[in-house]
């Protein structure tokens, strides 16, 4: 990826401009592609963070709902859309009837209550981003939901905006909730956790202390019982009130328990320099938490840094870099060819050894991104690696700049990638890894699941989700095997129509005919019988789907790969062997389990640092021959077009869990995800709401439940259709208006 | 070139002189009411960090510039809609003339990057504004697009319309854009 040109090129292209612009365009000698530094964009919260949200609803398609509390009046009648919303067993969990959206989502079971199930999402509900939880304590078959309390800032005000959810819970059932706040209209931020003791149910509201020293620090005014600082991570105040990056930003966080390696003992934290000090005994947890975030600064885009807590989350340590440095990032000319350009880190950890990996991408890079991992052995203190695990072609997406003008159009920024057909974000920006649930063994294996576009091209994208699995403490990786077993072939050229090494280019130079339908935003769990689960938004079933059709018939521009399911995958792994660095070539028998024939050990080795569009693992994948069994979730495709301001964004996530064995069940797994089955497009008859978010737009966060392997058996309300022409246009009911507001 | 030489390249060329108002950028960008029927908005407010991001003019705070405004408005349409199916019309209001000179200048590096790729070609349009420029891009499959901005003394505007391919023309955009240059031409 290339860095930001800056001030002074842009200064030579702007003299430049006008005899350019009165001659030749071949002038251009190396134009500022400043925008190539977005490919590692900033989170979805974040880019909308100062648009205002409105709606002139005050009522909307509410599908999906199982709960048994009082239910509004309602003066519409269903449409066909909500009626085959209500078919099947998926439950909707945001209890809410607000009509805005909910997207983004993480979910954890409760090791101690296995009915317990804690999920959030990205929660508008307010009206701006939030970050909502749902709850339940009836193995999901019934939710209760809520907004996070807001931390507390210095000033005595609250840092109301929030996202990029995750929910865990530790050994002890204690539940953890860590998310971004931020202001919308500056650049102050910061990561913090909340914490339960119920189930989810009930949440502490972070506090940032303040105070003339440490030994007098306070959360707020007299009488404020909470812990300075507990629940806070990191915080930085804008230093000029004006958004505008003047100060670090943080984001993309993602929250990790395990328990604390042999030798290290816990350790608690004063809230402003966070200096080591002794641990009240009756908070220190079962389990160390780590919690890992992106921070943007001019000292990198993103660096990736660590803070623990032993305390519950009630202190924390001082933030560590831990993207450290390899040849690989040498593209990136930073000092010591330092990997500082990365985005969507993810800890993990082995409960039986505290061994803790961090996942993440990364930029520094002459074209295609690359996913790295580091870890730790000492509880988070010190790192080894990064250690590539392979490229991660998320350059070749469809794009404004490449051609996807439609996007920008309807709102979306010119270098977000997007799908054929559609203009939500797209970003696979966060990917997945986990730690294997077992000892022995199997103590050092890990997995990772990555989503690219290296069977697409940027006019028909075609992102598949690709397993690696590491048996050696995540020094050598073994993959890419695809997880989604429909087609998808090899593109005659993946970089058609692009400029070298640059995310822009001409779309229109690539042949119209697609290589298959996308997957993404996939989630890879394991439960402690070695059974990994992924799961994945998927278009497969969306064959057909016309060209010119849906809701924004400019953008529909290819035929089919345009609706969108979820799916999951499934493979269970009972042996394993250490794979090294010295192997290579075909996979050693031991290690194949949940392994594409086409897989091999070191898939970086064999492509090459910068492989261009020539053939890579990972094309060409034998559909019938691949180790996961999929399966179709969710009950219905839906229209992200309907989603979020124009169809721009659905969340950057989607998570699952496999957890333990709930009573009087088979061991299950929990799919938690969004959908826009609830969504109505704007136009006749309700054109005339003037905000920014077009009328009757929203998504809504479900969930399922299915057996940990197998192929998801107990679970056979899906169908498999294909489109269904009431989603692909679902005008917005007449009459839902707030009659008052016109 | 010494960044300082740049600074004052951008922000130095001009002054505000009774000018446009940033207050009344609102009322600067095209309303359903200027369009053909059948036309709904539905993005309407103070431009956003995401209206701009990845292009030359991201920085909200550039070339000295005091607020803007968005208005996006789409039609229903299929495979034999004529004319723009959407429209983005916008306005950027500086404090003084080189600002928004400096603006639309930045207008044309993004059409000129395009150009470059060979995503875009250049269209010629004269009579608006002090100083414009124009761009068609032709997308994959079957869209269209025609992207016009101009500079009228403080302010730049633009006016973006997407439909489909051989059944959207520059005069139908240029149309448009020429109604909201007038809406310009009144309040400076």
């Amino acid at each position: 990826m290339k860095r930001l040109t800056g001030l002074v090129g842009a200064c030579v292209a702007l003299v430049a401009f006008l005899a350019l612009w009165a001659g030749s365009a071949s002038a251009i000698e190396d134009p500022p592609f400043a925008d190539d530094d977005a490919t590692t964009p900033i989170s979805g919260p974040l880019d909308f963070r100062d648009q205002s949200a409105t709606t002139n609803v005050t009522e909307c398609p509410q599908a999906g709902l199982r709960d048994t509390n009082p239910k509004p009046l309602d003066r519409r009648s269903k449409d066909e859309t909500e009626k085959k919303s209500e078919a099947g067993g998926d439950i909707r969990a945001n209890q809410d009837y607000s009509c805005f959206p909910q997207d983004e989502t993480a979910i954890d079971q409760n090791p101690k209550v296995a009915r317990n199930l804690l999920a959030g999402a990205n929660d508008y509900r307010l009206g701006w981003g939030t970050s909502g939880f749902y709850a339940s304590t009836d193995s999901g078959n019934h939710w209760y939901d809520g907004i996070t309390p807001f931390p507390s800032l210095p000033s005595g005000d609250n840092l109301d905006g929030g996202g990029d959810p995750v929910v865990i819970f530790d050994h002890d059932g204690v539940a953890y909730y860590a998310q971004i706040n931020f202001n919308r209209t500056d650049d102050t931020s910061g990561v913090w956790v909340n914490r339960s003791t119920n189930g989810g149910f009930t949440w502490t509201r972070p506090c940032v202390a303040t105070g003339p020293t440490e030994a007098a620090a306070v959360c707020g005014g007299a009488g404020d019982v909470r812990q300075p600082g507990d629940g806070t991570v990191g915080f930085i105040q804008d230093n000029d009130r004006v958004l505008n990056g003047s100060v670090p930003a943080f984001d993309k966080e993602w929250l990790t328990a395990g328990p604390r390696p042999a030798g290290v003992s816990a350790t608690c934290f004063t809230p402003f320099t966070h200096s080591p000090i002794a641990c009240n005994s009756e908070v220190i947890g079962s389990d160390r938490l780590y919690a890992t975030y992106s921070l943007f600064s001019a000292a990198g885009s993103a660096q990736i840094f660590l803070s623990y807590s032993d305390d519950q989350g009630r202190s924390w340590s001082a933030a560590k870099k831990i993207n450290g440095a390899g040849s690989f990032c040498a593209a990136g000319g930073r000092p010591g060819n330092g990997c500082e350009d990365n985005q969507g880190s993810q800890p993990t950890v082995n409960p039986t050894t505290g061994q803790l990996w961090v996942g993440f991408i990364n930029g520094d890079t002459t074209d295609e991104d690359q996913y790295l991992v580091v870890t730790s052995q000492d509880g988070g203190n010190t790192f080894t690696g990064p250690v590539r695990v392979d490229t991660l072609y998320d350059v070749n997406e469809p794009r404004g700049v490449n051609g996807r003008t439609d996007c920008v159009a309807r709102g979306q920024g010119s270098t977000r990638a997007v799908p054929t057909n559609s203009c939500f974000r797209f970003d696979p920006i966060f990917n997945s890894i986990v730690a294997d649930k077992r000892g022995g063994a199997f103590a050092d294996d890990v997995y990772a699941v990555l989503a690219d576009n290296r069977n697409g091209t940027i006019r028909n994208s075609n992102n598949d989700v690709f397993f690696y699995k590491s048996t050696d403490g995540g020094a050598t990786w073994i993959g890419p095997t695809r997880v989604n077993d429909d087609t998808s072939t090899m593109p005659a050229n993946r970089d058609c129509g692009r400029n070298t090494n640059s995310i822009g280019g001409n779309s229109a130079l690539c042949p119209a005919a697609g290589t298959g339908n996308d997957q993404f935003f996939p989630f890879v769990t394991i439960n402690k019988s070695g059974d990994l689960n992924v799961s994945f938004h998927d278009r497969r079933l969306d064959t057909d789907s016309p060209i010119g059709s849906g809701a924004w018939p400019a953008s529909k521009t290819e035929e089919g790969n345009y609706l969108v399911w979820y799916w999951g995958a499934q493979c269970t792994i009972t042996q394993t062997a250490t794979v090294t660095q010295t192997t290579s070539g075909p996979v050693p028998a031991g290690a194949k389990q949940c392994v594409a024939p086409e897989a091999v050990v070191n898939p970086t080795v064999v492509t090459g640092f910068n492989p261009g569009a020539g053939p890579i693992p990972g094309n060409g994948q034998n559909s019938s021959t691949l180790p996961f069994q999929n399966f179709q979730i969710s009950d219905v495709g839906t229209n992200w077009d309907y989603s979020f301001r124009a169809g721009l964004f659905a969340g950057d996530y989607s998570g699952n869990a496999a957890g333990p064995t709930v009573t009087g069940d088979s061991e299950q797994t929990f799919a938690f995800f969004t959908d826009a089955r609830n969504g109505r497009g704007s136009g006749t008859p309700t054109t005339t709401q003037p905000g920014r978010n077009p009328v009757c737009e929203q998504s809504d966060v479900f969930f399922d439940r299915f057996t940990a392997q197998g192929g998801g058996k107990k679970h056979a309300d899906e169908k498999g259709e294909k489109a269904d022409s009431d989603f692909l246009v679902a005008p917005c009911p007449a009459g839902i208006k707030d009659k008052k507001q016109g | 070139m010494p960044a300082v030489l740049c600074a004052a390249l951008v922000v130095g060329c001009g002054s505000s002189s009774g000018g446009i108002s940033s207050a009344d950028a609102k009322n600067l960008v095209l309303r359903a009411s200027d369009l053909p029927a059948g036309f709904a908005p539905f993005a309407d407010g103070p431009t956003a960090s995401l209206d701009t991001q990845g292009t030359a003019r991201a920085d909200l705070q550039r070339f000295g510039r005091q607020g803007g405004w968005v208005m996006r408005l789409k039609r229903e349409g299929g495979a034999s809609q004529t004319g723009p199916l959407v429209v983005v019309s916008t306005v950027d209001v500086f404090s003084g003339s080189g600002g928004a000179k400096s603006d639309l200048e930045a207008y044309a590096r993004d059409f000129a990057r395009q150009v470059d790729t060979g995503l875009a070609k250049r269209v010629a349009v004269r009579n608006l504004g002090d100083d414009a420029v124009a761009a068609r891009v032709a997308g994959p499959g079957a869209g269209s697009s025609f992207l016009i901005a101009w500079r009228k003394r403080n302010a730049t505007a633009s006016v973006t319309a997407s439909g489909l391919a051989g059944k959207l023309t520059l005069s139908d955009v240029l149309a448009l854009a020429r109604r909201q240059e007038a809406k310009l031409a009144r309040a400076a």
